[in-house]
């Protein structure tokens, strides 16, 4: 019997983990951009996300995926480029220069996760939650063809993770008695969230950088190519 | 047995009630309220500088230690409260004025007494960043005028119907021909030029030119 029990909340603590997401600086901004409009329509960018200590190649190979996606979306030819860490160096080989270069890196500025904690969690059958929170922080900067530097942005993420079956038992009940759909806390949403939070800010990001870009250039159309003598 | 049943569920209680004050969504805290907040992390010596009575120093000769600091203010009105748009421009109307402010003053020449006003689609909005761009230039020590420069109807008639680039400029030149403006003016003029964008921008008229700033 006691087996049993211990079988039974061992796999009820399993599914006892619960992540919230809380959006910090930048990230819970309003926006007035329609991410479904073809918001850069006819623009080239090229959106490099940089590896670095806390941001893996295969984390930015995926936040590359997803940002070509979400400027493609909304109208703009984007190329996208993983660096190699410590590397730099813009390696562009389409003829037309970029409207944009978007560099991308992220950091972790921020841990908790107390190995005594985990021990009360494991010692009580997880009815003491282990508790580990993290603070990222995306760095922005967007530059235009020449290297100018139109805007930067930073946006801070905050997550926080409990383990235990106390704790996902307790919002589960909130969940299914008191807090509508869209205040659930044990679904899945954290990513979603953020992932919601993020992109918008960044279209708004790129789009503030094209208005910058044109009232800088004081409204003034884009050069085109030098036209050759022969070609009149 | 009871009493092993009711200690067993009073174990998570500390940790709970050790996060009351935690500002992410929780067991205390909805998502509408966690997202009606404005939270930094700062490092603690960064907060400390700002919070001294909140916030204590880095222990000497340990700089290892807890080195983060969750800064929160709660936002004045709810986030639906505004239109989106209304709402970011305000939250950071201070900040974003006083930077295009210095901008605009650093290329004018000294001596000049300011003029400002805001061209901003809702009218109460626009009035209070034609406020704060007034403010934001006496603070820094410039000679400012209440009055705004207003030109006649049919200037604003025709003005009106005229692309940014095109419209600032004229409006300008239009404030020296008809002298509403004199060698002594300069004037700023702070607007959004499209409805999706949340940040403002800022030109100046000084001796019948305009320049943009942002």
């Amino acid at each position: 019997m006691p087996f049993r029990l211990i079988s039974l909340t061992a796999a009820l603590s399993l599914t006892g983990c619960m992540t919230v997401y809380q959006p910090l600086m930048g990230l819970q901004r309003p926006v007035a951009i329609d991410p479904q409009l073809a918001n850069f329509e006819r623009m080239r960018m090229v959106v490099r996300c940089i590896p670095g200590d806390d941001f893996d190649a295969q984390d930015a190979q995926r936040l590359c995926r997803n940002m070509r996606t979400l400027f493609s979306n909304q109208g703009a030819d984007v190329d996208t480029q993983v660096p190699r860490a410590g590397g730099d160096e813009l390696e562009d080989l389409n003829p037309k220069k970029p409207d944009f270069v978007i560099d991308m890196r992220s950091r972790l500025i921020h841990e908790e996760n107390s190995g005594l904690l985990w021990l009360l969690c494991i010692a009580s059958a997880t009815l003491i939650p282990a508790i580990t929170e993290s603070t990222f922080a995306q760095d922005v900067t967007i530059k235009d063809g020449n290297g100018f530097t139109l805007i930067n942005g930073t946006y801070q993420s905050r997550f926080v993770r409990y383990f235990g079956i106390a704790t996902w038992g307790i919002n589960g009940l909130l969940d299914l008695l008191i807090r509508s759909p869209s205040e659930k806390l044990t679904t899945d949403g954290a990513e979603r969230d953020f992932s919601r939070d993020f992109y918008r800010q960044m279209s708004q990001l790129a789009f503030h950088a094209q208005m910058r870009r044109r009232v800088l250039r004081s409204f003034e159309p884009e050069p085109g190519p030098p036209v050759s003598p022969g070609a009149r | 047995m009871a009493f092993y049943l009711l200690t067993l569920l009073l174990l998570p209680l500390p940790t709970f009630a050790v996060r009351a004050n935690d500002p992410a969504p929780g067991v205390w805290q909805s998502r509408t309220d966690a997202r009606g907040m404005d939270c930094v992390n700062l490092g603690q010596a960064l907060a400390h500088e700002r919070y001294p009575a909140e916030i204590p120093d880095l222990p000497a000769r340990r700089l290892d230690g807890p080195a983060n600091t969750l800064v929160c203010t709660r936002r004045f009105l709810p986030p639906d409260e505004r239109r989106p748009r209304d709402e970011a421009i305000l939250s950071q109307l201070g900040a974003s004025v006083l930077e295009l402010t210095q901008a605009a003053t650093a290329l004018a020449p000294p001596g000049l007494t300011w003029h400002a006003d805001a061209f901003y689609p809702d009218e109460q909005v626009g009035q209070k960043i034609a406020v704060a761009a007034r403010m934001a230039l006496a603070e820094t020590g410039h000679v400012v005028s209440d009055r705004v420069p207003l030109l006649t109807g049919g200037d604003i008639a025709v003005i009106g119907r005229m692309a940014p680039q095109d419209g600032y400029p004229l409006a300008c030149s239009r404030y020296y021909a008809e002298q509403v403006m004199g060698m002594k003016d300069a004037f700023l003029g702070v607007m959004i030029l499209d409805g999706r964008e949340t940040q403002l921008h800022a030109g100046t008229c000084i001796a019948g030119t305009w320049r943009w700033i942002r």
